[in-house]
């Protein structure tokens, strides 16, 4: 166990502290003994004194109240003289039960059988010889044995008295000389522990403040820079200890000092190299700040861009649709063209078999009027024959007019013949005149139809031409519409594609913008994340400037302590 | 016809109705182009009773847009609700059109 210095101090003072309550635990000792003492004569010396006076007492009233009884015969005296008794005996029991010594007991035993054989002597002889009458037997019992017991009960009783007053003052005398003696032996002890502390006390901070003494010297040698210095252990206690520490202290503080002395060498060049690196990055920073500003607002004008896109697409996609809705309409349409053409087709097939037709019957009409022509010269001819004999008749009936007129009556009847042969031949010829004249009108419309029919052949040639042309323009009609209701199916089917469908181009439209958006959000939090880095930077920048400072601070500071052997 | 036009000086107000879908939409441009190219370029278009419209309607919106705003006149959209609005809101043309 090492005796540690606040041990030897417990020692010291357990030293004084035991000269000191030695001399106290007897002091106290001897007051309780004097306490003792008194308290007995209080609680039994003296009123063992007064039970004796008592018992004095009540002995001469019982004798009194018996000799007044003797006396005047009346019964309060026997009664009182019976309470007396009684409360004699009980104090008598009393003194002998407390008797503490045997001396004390036998004197009371000796009163209570001198005081028990008085009362037998008036119970059993004097009073019952008074109350039969005999009363000089009684005056007898009480004068020759009564009246010496009494006598002996006082003696006694006096002796006891006497007894207990001598106790009493040897009880007394011891307290006080006690009490002296407690008194004397506090102040010694009192004394004798001061002095002992005071020496034990001047020795003890003697043995403790050389050695803290010698290491305050160190101490303020130390703090006065020099870490070389070293206390000497003489001692296991907490100045050894103390002595111990300081030296590990100093020790660590060398190491310590040395260890900043490199570490502040090593920091200034640390900080300098990082405020360099500091300015680098926040040179850095800066051009990226400006590049992702740049970003943002590029970002800002893709969004616009995006609009103006989104517009366009959506401006395409209703245009797309609208086409296709055209496209198949136009199909629509173009079907019913086919059909038309078709129609057509068959229609000019029949104008051209209708035509061809009217050639033919054209050809053949041609044959018939130059036939027609050919029939009316034979009627002219015939007609001219026919004038001819129309002439001839009309002469013969102006010869037969004339010869009947020759023959008078008779021939009056022929001449009406010959007047209507005449007549008739008049007739023939202006119906031959007419004849001739319809034979010429028939032969120039004959020939003006043969002209016409040649015309009409011209036209029906050209006719056919034109309708056969007309065939083949439906023809390529037919074509062409076909070719276009291909095309037209293919810009269905163009159109078809779903990139052009409603929801297709909302979605595609509400992506790219909610990416753009996303996109220039995070450009701007990117933007403003920079700016951070860029204050922290900058506070990184004059945290280094500090850190030099206070490197070439550490080292000024360090400077003064002397490490080197 | 689920649009009709009130024709009042250079001013048109135009009422479109029930769900526009393609022809629906080829009809409006043509009619409204028409009324444009005649000088009538300040358009107010009342949507409060349309239901649904797809890309080919709000496509055709935007060309009247544009083309009204060619001849230094306007579009205002009143009344967009529903279905509609939020094509509107969904593609961004709410930044593009004068909604009222």
């Amino acid at each position: 166990m090492k005796i540690t210095l606040a041990r030897k101090m417990v020692a010291y003072f357990l030293l004084v502290i035991l000269v000191a309550v030695a001399g106290f635990a007897y002091t106290i000792y001897m007051s309780n003994k004097a306490q003792v003492s008194v308290e007995n004569l209080k609680g039994y010396e003296n009123p063992r004194l007064e039970k004796i006076n008592d018992i004095a007492y009540n002995a001469l009233g019982e004798s009194y109240n018996i000799k007044a009884y003797l006396l005047y015969g009346t019964d309060q005296y026997l009664a009182e003289y019976r309470r007396l008794a009684e409360a004699n005996a009980k104090l008598e029991d009393e003194l002998v039960k407390e008797a503490r010594t045997e001396e004390a007991r036998v004197l009371a035993v000796n009163i209570k059988a001198l005081n028990d054989q008085y009362s037998k002597g008036d119970e059993d002889k004097l009073i019952p010889l008074w109350q039969q009458g005999n009363k000089d037997a009684a005056m007898d019992v009480a004068t020759k044995e009564l009246a010496p017991l009494a006598t002996q009960l006082i003696a006694k009783v006096n002796e006891t008295k006497t007894s207990q007053k001598n106790e009493i003052n040897q009880a007394m005398n011891d307290t006080d000389n006690v009490t002296k003696l407690a008194k004397e032996v506090a102040i010694i002890s009192a004394v004798l522990a001061a002095m002992l502390g005071i020496i034990i006390g001047l020795y003890a901070a003697q043995k403790i403040t050389a050695p803290i003494k010698a290491l305050q010297k160190l101490m303020a040698q130390a703090s006065k820079g020099n870490l070389l210095v070293k206390a000497a252990v003489q001692t296991q206690d907490e100045i050894g200890q103390l002595c111990e520490s300081f030296n590990t202290m100093i020790a660590s503080q060398l190491e310590i000092v040395k260890a900043v002395k490199n570490s502040s060498e090593e920091l200034t060049a640390a900080s300098q190299a990082m405020a360099a690196s500091s300015t680098e990055v926040s040179a850095a920073t800066t051009v990226i700040s400006t590049k992702t500003q740049s970003v943002a607002l590029s970002m800002e004008e893709a969004s616009n861009s995006s609009m103006e896109t989104s517009q366009v697409l959506i401006e395409l996609s209703a245009l797309i649709q609208i086409a296709k809705d055209k496209a198949v309409s136009a199909g629509l349409k173009s079907e019913s063209s086919i059909n038309a053409a078709t129609e057509g087709k068959a229609t000019v097939n029949v104008v051209m078999q209708s035509m061809n037709t009217i050639y033919n019957k054209t050809r053949e009409a041609e044959k018939v009027i130059t036939l027609l022509s050919e029939y009316s010269q034979q009627i002219g001819m015939i007609n001219e024959t026919i004038t001819g004999i129309a002439k001839q008749t009309n002469l013969l009936a102006l010869n037969a007019a004339i010869e009947a007129a020759r023959a008078g009556e008779s021939g009056r009847g022929f001449a009406v013949v010959a007047e209507e042969v005449r007549k008739l031949a008049e007739q023939s010829n202006a119906e031959a005149s007419n004849i001739s004249q319809l034979i010429f009108k028939i032969t120039e419309n004959t020939d003006s139809a043969v002209v016409a029919m040649k015309h009409s052949l011209a036209e029906v040639e050209v006719g056919v031409e034109e309708v056969n042309k007309a065939g083949k323009s439906l023809e390529n009609i037919l074509s062409a519409v076909a070719e276009t209701v291909n095309d037209i199916d293919g810009i269905a089917k163009v159109t078809d594609d779903e990139v052009a469908s409603s929801d297709k181009i909302v979605q595609l439209i509400e992506v790219v913008a909610e990416d753009i958006e996303g996109t220039s959000r995070e450009a701007l939090d990117v933007s403003a994340a920079i700016e951070e880095t860029s204050a922290i930077i900058e506070t990184v920048a004059a945290s280094a400037e500090q850190a030099s400072a206070m490197a070439q601070n550490l080292h000024d500071l360090i400077s003064r302590f002397n490490v080197e052997e | 016809m689920k649009h009709s036009i009130k024709v009042s000086g250079n001013q048109a107000m135009i009422f479109l109705k029930d769900k526009i879908y393609v022809s629906d939409a080829s009809l409006l441009r043509d009619d409204i182009l028409l009324i444009i190219d005649q000088g009538i370029t300040d358009l107010k278009m009342d949507l409060s009773g349309l239901t649904y419209i797809d890309s080919s309607g709000l496509g055709t919106l935007v060309t009247i847009n544009k083309r009204t705003k060619e001849k230094s006149g306007r579009l205002v959209l009143t009344g967009a609700q529903g279905l509609p609005m939020d094509l509107i809101k969904r593609t961004r043309l709410d930044k593009v059109f004068n909604i009222e």
